[in-house]
């Protein structure tokens, strides 16, 4: 059997944040029978909102850089995070629709011995598993379904990215869904889904962030009788978990347990809790986690 | 007298100490030089063309003070560019050299809070007498062109090449969880970070966002 080989690219919330889902996602995809291939030198990816604001050529050489490293591994590159998807997608294709930046982008690079040519293939770590592995092969590996998970689903804004070459922007968001359900836990839908975060906005209003953003979602989800709330984008988590926190200056108290999808489908397929260090999670995850028997 | 003529001369006199030289158009020479230059180039500019001091111009970068050196050179306008970081805030006069940039470098000076070194009459000229000493009505305070917001975001991309800034409580606690201290990422790699800071300083990243390499922060926070 040929295992299939992704160049893994970690970002830096993940693996500076919240490192558990690095390890949820090292372990769901070797119980699927493939190797993540770690991207030596990685930098940021880099990060999707302010960056390119900032520096739109700084921000497209970076891209460049990091996709050139993949390239160099001969790998499609996986990513676990919907704003590293965004940037580098979004730089793939500014790079190959635009022959003039890739020719100054690769003189740039080639002061430091790179080049791209634009063969990567961006995937989101959902693509991989809905199109490369398909549900039925996740669901068989469940051994253990998360009964008792009644989960609010939040997408994420950059999920809502299209694809390179599709225009349904709502592909990735079913895929989640599906992949999630796969899981053996249940969705509660809570209305608000599609609602920001408010980790962008936190840069510019943290008030208007917490109470406009945040605050509807964890109301919304709480009244519809999720007990967790379920994400794939390591910024949008850390903005429920230390948002939740903050709320509290404005008297709103909330303990939802918050988890990327890697965990929960990781704990699906048996890997102890223990394993997956979910003390990481500024959020009541270990505990809820431990609520439900059995991991 | 040429543009072409000045500015060979220029080159030929100053060496390392000029940054560059342009003539965009006729009649007009601009040369950047470095600050420890300043005087030595207009005394190259006088010993060799008697020039006619014009003015000199003050520009608040907001990090820092760019002065603008005017000189007439047989009908052509050479510029004298010179940059001076806030932090430094002082440069050779050329009252010296050239009598008529006293009054403008005091100008400037109270204006703008930049000392001229060695400045024969290093008084204020324009200002009421009672005039605050520390409050100089043109100078910007000591920002970057990075709002609050992307500061601390493009201080850690620069100097290690991730958004967040980086734990040590975390690092331990990977290595608690059995993951490498840090992930594969740039600043865990001599020469992944060497490259990475390159490629900021080939885009010009570092000077647009003010970065000390130094002090490895930006300039102002």
């Amino acid at each position: 059997m040929v295992v299939k080989k992704y160049a893994l690219f970690l970002g830096c919330l993940i693996p500076l944040r919240i490192p558990s889902v690095e390890i949820a996602a090292r372990k769901v995809f070797r119980k699927l029978g493939a190797e993540l291939v770690d991207m030596p030198g990685y930098s940021c990816c880099p990060e999707p909102v302010t960056s390119r604001l900032v520096d739109r050529d700084m921000a497209l050489v970076v891209a460049a850089r990091n996709l050139s490293i993949a390239e160099w591994m001969g790998l499609d590159l996986l990513v676990l995070c919907n704003g590293c998807y965004e940037t580098l997608v979004e730089a793939q294709e500014t790079l190959m629709d635009e022959p003039e930046e890739m020719r100054r982008v690769n003189s740039i690079l080639s002061r430091v011995g790179r080049r791209y040519t634009g063969k990567v293939r961006v995937r989101h770590f959902l693509e991989v598993l809905y199109e490369d592995f398909g549900v039925d092969a996740v669901r068989k590996l469940v051994s253990r379904p998360m009964r008792g998970v009644s989960a609010a689903i939040h997408y994420g804004c950059h999920l809502f990215r299209p694809s390179p070459g599709q225009e349904d922007i709502w592909a990735k968001p079913r895929m989640m869904e599906e992949l999630a359900e796969a899981s053996g836990a249940e969705m509660r839908k809570y209305g608000v889904e599609r609602l920001c975060c408010g980790f962008p906005s936190m840069q510019a209003d943290e008030e208007f962030a917490l109470k406009e953003r945040l605050l509807p979602k964890l109301r919304k989800a709480r009244d519809a009788g999720a007990n967790c709330l379920l994400a794939v984008c390591p910024a949008c988590l850390v903005q429920f978990e230390t948002g939740q926190t903050l709320l509290r200056r404005y008297g709103e108290k909330f303990e939802f347990p918050c988890m990327h999808l890697m965990e929960l489908l990781a704990l699906a397929m048996g890997v102890p809790a223990a394993e997956l260090s979910l003390d990481f999670h500024r959020s009541p995850v270990s505990r809820f986690v431990g609520s439900l028997g059995g991991v | 007298m040429s543009e072409r003529e000045i500015m060979d001369y220029l080159r030929e006199r100053l060496g390392g100490s000029l940054i560059r030289c342009e003539s965009p158009r006729v009649r007009r020479v601009y040369a950047w030089v470095k600050p420890e230059a300043l005087q030595t180039t207009v005394r190259a500019l006088v010993d060799r063309y008697d020039p006619r001091f014009m003015t000199m111009t003050a520009v608040d970068h907001g990090l820092d003070v760019e002065l603008l050196y005017h000189f007439s050179v047989g009908g052509v306008v050479a510029t004298i560019r010179t940059t001076i970081p806030k932090e430094v805030g002082e440069v050779d006069s050329v009252a010296a050299v050239a009598p008529a940039a006293n009054f403008i470098e005091r100008e400037v000076s109270e204006l703008f809070g930049v000392k001229f070194r060695g400045h024969p009459q290093p008084e204020d000229l324009i200002l009421p007498k009672d005039w605050p000493a520390e409050k100089k009505p043109l100078r910007k305070p000591m920002e970057g062109a990075l709002p609050p917001q992307a500061r601390a975001l493009a201080e850690n991309l620069i100097s290690r090449g991730v958004a967040p800034a980086v734990s040590t409580m975390v690092q331990k606690r990977r290595e608690k969880a059995g993951l490498p201290a840090t992930p594969p990422i740039t600043y865990a790699d001599e020469s992944a970070m060497r490259e990475f800071h390159e490629l900021m300083k080939a885009v010009e990243f570092d000077v647009r966002a003010g970065y000390d390499w130094e002090r490895k922060k930006l300039r102002y926070r």
